[in-house]
C-alpha cells in the first residue's frame, strides 16, 4: 500500500523496473541536489551582483563608463613634461578632486597622454598631452566603482570573501548541475 | 550595521526562506503566508538593491542610498514575511 503518507522522497526520477540505488549513490545523489538548491538560493544575490557588474565591466567603454580619448602624440616622449607639473596641471583642471589626492598616473607612451586619476568619491581622471601638459578630457571612471562592487571591496578589504563565495558557488553548482542532468540519463543506458 | 543588515538580507534571509519553504505542505497556514509574503518581498527587495547599487556607479555618495541599497533585502524579506503572517 503507497498513501501519501508512505511516498518515497526521491531526489530525482527512476525508470520503473530498475534495480535500486546502491547507499552510497543514494547519498551522493541527494547531497547533489540539495546542495544544487541550497546553495542557488542562499547566493541568489551574490552571483546576481557578480553577473551585472561583470557584465557592464565588459562593456565600460561603449557604455560611457570610462573616458576614452583619441589622441597623437605631440612630440617626443623623452621631451615628456615631469609627473609634478602633469598632476599640478591636473589638479588645476579638477580642482574639487583635487583635494582628495592623486590615486594613480597612467602613462601611454604611444598615444602621448597620462591620465591623472584622483581619490574621491566619483573618481575623477583628467587626461593630459605629456607633452605640452593640455588637458584633453574630465570625467568620472565610473568602471572603478563597478570593480570594486565586483569584487566585493567597496564594502571593505575583507569583502572579497563575499565575492570568493559567489565564485565557489558558482562552481559548486556548474557541477552539481551538470550531475542532476546527467546522472538520470546515464543510468537509462 | 547597514554592511551586517547588507549581509543578513544577502544570505541569512534566503537560508531562512529556504528552511520555511522545506515541506512547505506540512507548516501552519500562519508560515505558509509568512514564506509567501517573504518570497515576495524579498525578490522585490533583491531588484531595488540590484538597482541602487549599480545606478549611478559612483562610490556612495549619499548615507541615503546606502542604507537603502544595503538594508533594503533585510527589510523586504522581514516585512514581506510579517505582512504575510498579518494578512487573513
Amino acid at each position: 500500500m503507497e498513501g501519501p503518507q508512505m511516498r518515497e522522497r526521491r531526489s530525482f526520477p527512476r525508470a520503473p523496473g530498475r534495480e535500486p540505488l546502491k547507499p552510497r549513490t543514494r547519498t551522493i545523489a541527494r547531497w547533489m541536489f540539495h546542495g544544487h538548491l541550497w546553495l542557488g538560493i542562499i547566493t541568489t544575490g551574490t552571483v546576481l551582483i557578480l553577473g551585472i557588474s561583470g557584465i557592464l565591466l565588459n562593456h565600460k567603454r561603449p557604455l560611457g563608463l570610462m573616458p576614452d580619448v583619441a589622441h597623437e602624440p605631440s612630440g617626443d616622449f623623452a621631451a615628456a613634461l615631469p609627473l609634478a607639473t602633469l598632476v599640478d596641471a591636473a589638479s588645476a583642471a579638477a580642482p574639487r578632486a583635487a583635494p582628495a589626492g592623486v590615486d594613480r598616473m597612467d602613462v601611454r607612451p604611444r598615444d602621448g597622454i597620462v591620465k591623472v586619476r584622483f581619490r574621491d568619491d566619483v573618481v575623477t581622471e583628467v587626461t593630459l598631452d605629456v607633452n605640452d601638459g593640455s588637458v584633453l578630457h574630465v570625467g568620472e571612471r565610473n568602471d572603478v566603482f563597478l570593480e570594486k562592487l565586483h569584487s566585493g571591496e567597496i564594502f571593505g578589504d575583507n569583502w572579497i570573501l563575499l565575492s570568493d563565495l559567489g565564485a565557489v558557488a558558482l562552481i559548486i553548482l556548474v557541477v552539481s548541475g551538470y550531475w542532476l542532468w546527467l546522472f538520470p540519463r546515464s543510468r537509462q543506458q | 550595521m547597514t554592511r551586517a543588515a547588507f549581509l543578513i538580507g544577502l544570505l541569512v534571509v534566503p537560508t531562512l526562506l529556504l528552511w520555511l519553504g522545506h515541506r512547505l505542505r506540512d507548516r501552519s497556514p500562519a508560515q505558509r503566508r509568512a514564506f509567501w509574503g517573504g518570497v515576495i518581498g524579498h525578490t522585490i527587495a533583491l531588484i531595488v538593491a540590484l538597482a541602487l547599487l549599480h545606478y549611478p556607479p559612483v562610490l556612495w555618495t549619499s548615507d541615503l542610498r546606502e542604507a537603502v541599497a544595503l538594508g533594503v533585502m533585510l527589510a523586504g524579506g522581514a516585512g514581506g514575511a510579517a505582512v504575510g503572517v498579518l494578512r487573513r
